[in-house]
Parts: C-alpha cells; structure tokens; sequence
C-alpha cells in the first residue's frame, strides 16, 4: 500500500465520520426545541474548516510537494496554516463559550447532578429552581440565566468561576461539602421580575424598593428556598437530555 | 526554515484534529479539555508559520 493510499483512507475516515455525526440533530446540543441555531452554524463551520485544513496542508505537503514553488502556493499555505486554523479557534471559542450556556454542560460533574435532579425529575419539589424549571419561567440556559450577573462583566466573571470549578473537577482539590461562595445579586432576580404585575402588587416589594435595589436586603431572605438543602438531596444517575 | 515550517504543519494538523473531535463527538466537560489543547498547539503552529513568513519576506526568499 502507497503512503498515497494511506492518506486517502485518512481522509475518507474524516470524511465520513463527519456524516455519520449528521444524523445527531444539532439542536440537540442545547436548544431542545429552537431548531438550528447560530451556534450551530458555526460549529458546523468550524469542523468543515477543520476539516478543510487538513486536507489542504496534507495535500500541500504530499501532491504539489516537487512542484514549483509560486504565488498561488504561497496563498494555499496562507489559507491552509493561518486563515483555516484562525477561524476553527475563534469557532471553537465562541461554540464552547455557547455550550456552557447549557445545562447538560452544568450538570456534566456530578456535583450538580442533585439539583437538576431536583429541577427536572422531581415534580414535587417545592424549591424556587424547580418551580421556575417547571412552568418554565426560563425558558433557556435555565442554571446559566440565574448564575450569571448580565453585562460583559457578568459573562467574563462566570467564565472565570467555571474555569475554577474545571480545575476543581480535574484535579479533585476542593472543599467538601461545597458551599456557593459568591453573592446572589438581586440583579439575576430582577432583570425578569421588576415591573412585573406580580411583582410589583406586593407591597413589601414596594416598601423595601431601594434597598433590594442596592443590595442591602438579598431576595434570598423571603425567597430562601432555591435549592435542596444537604438532607434532600439524592445523586440520581441520569442523563438529562432523555430523563432518569 | 524549512524545519519551522514542517513543525508549523506538525502543530496545526494535531491541533486541528483536537479540535475537530472536539467539536465533533464530544460533551461539554471534554470539549474544553481537547479544545484547550487544540487551540494551544494551533496558535504555536500559526506562531512558527507567521515566523517563516516573516523571515522568508526579510531574506526576500520564497517558502
């Protein structure tokens, strides 16, 4: 068998892996119901940039190896090495930037498997999470949405906070019981809630209006339950993207 | 120079592959640790190919 043939089958294995991945619906990745989304889009851009990639360099380094060397070459490297492997990384980024929006990518430890296990399998759980889960209050990146202060602040302070929980999770160096070791600005809350006719009847809401504005007074202390405490919760093994 | 540019490749194409499986097959936990990787050893691939395009240009020599 030639070094040709070889790589050929390389690239035809690529190839069809590629397709045989087709059928997984790619709405499956985090929008249940939304269709193809943008984030699809580029992540499909991004695996056939990827894939396009290697099939030039391979083709550059074996097939037009001995031929003179011109500008036309010179361009095919240029897309090849820079232009290809720049998009795939910006791609890359943006899709797994997208990804953690999501809430199989919160429950991807175990740690967090008892609270989507009380958001979304247990349908007597009175705890705020599941009640806002169930009538679905929010429609999309449920944990995401609660968890994240809004603004580009918001973003990059939780992308921050995810890589510690990443290097908690790889190296295993955390304490135990884990405790939530930030503040829960009134802000996550509010963004949906202030103005709100249900909200704004409630004439504590109205009494205590600039202090849970600035902070001085957390939603958490009438609106307590979020969560299961430590003696309710149970580590169910399951997937969420089909149920127990 | 010639060496930089087959090491360039070498980066890429790993890098690549990283990310294309990455991308591809896997959840999100692995996403990042493959990504991470791939996208590490990509930007030291386009980091040595700009090199030898940069001195190609300043020797006026083609790749």
């Amino acid at each position: 068998m030639r070094v040709r043939d070889v790589i050929m089958s390389g690239v035809l294995l690529l190839f069809f892996s590629t397709i045989a991945n087709a059928d997984r619906p790619l709405s499956e990745i985090g929008h249940p119901a939304a269709g193809t989304t943008f984030t699809d889009l580029v992540r499909i851009a991004t695996i056939l940039a990827a894939f396009a990639s290697i099939v030039l360099i391979i083709y550059l380094q074996f097939f037009r190896r001995q031929q003179e060397i011109d500008t036309g070459r010179k361009w095919l490297y240029f897309i090849a090495l820079f232009m290809l492997p720049a998009f795939v990384m910006f791609g890359g980024t943006y899709f797994s930037l997208e990804e953690f929006k999501n809430v199989d990518s919160c429950m991807d430890c175990h740690q967090m498997h008892p609270f989507g296990a009380d958001m979304m399998l247990n349908r007597e759980s009175n705890t705020l999470a599941a009640k806002h889960f169930r009538n679905n209050w929010v429609n999309d990146h449920q944990c995401y949405s609660c968890h994240t202060g809004y603004g580009v602040a918001g973003t990059i302070q939780s992308k921050m906070d995810g890589l510690r929980h990443l290097y908690g999770r790889v190296t295993g160096i955390y304490d135990r019981p884990i405790r939530f070791r930030g503040n829960f600005p009134n802000a996550n809350c509010l963004t949906c809630h202030i103005g709100g006719e249900k909200y704004e009847k409630v004439q504590i809401h109205r009494t205590l209006h600039e202090r849970i504005l600035e902070d001085k007074i957390s939603c958490m202390r009438c609106h307590g339950n979020v969560h299961p405490s430590m003696q309710h919760r149970y580590y169910p093994v399951v997937t969420f993207r089909g149920g127990e | 120079m010639q060496y930089l540019l087959t090491f360039a490749k070498s980066f890429i194409i790993l890098g690549l592959l990283l990310a294309f499986f990455a991308v591809l097959f896997t959840g999100p936990g692995s996403l990042t640790l493959f990504l991470s990787f791939g996208q590490i050893f990509i930007l030291i691939g386009i980091v040595l190919y700009l090199g030898v395009v940069i001195r190609d240009m300043k020797d006026r020599r083609v790749l």
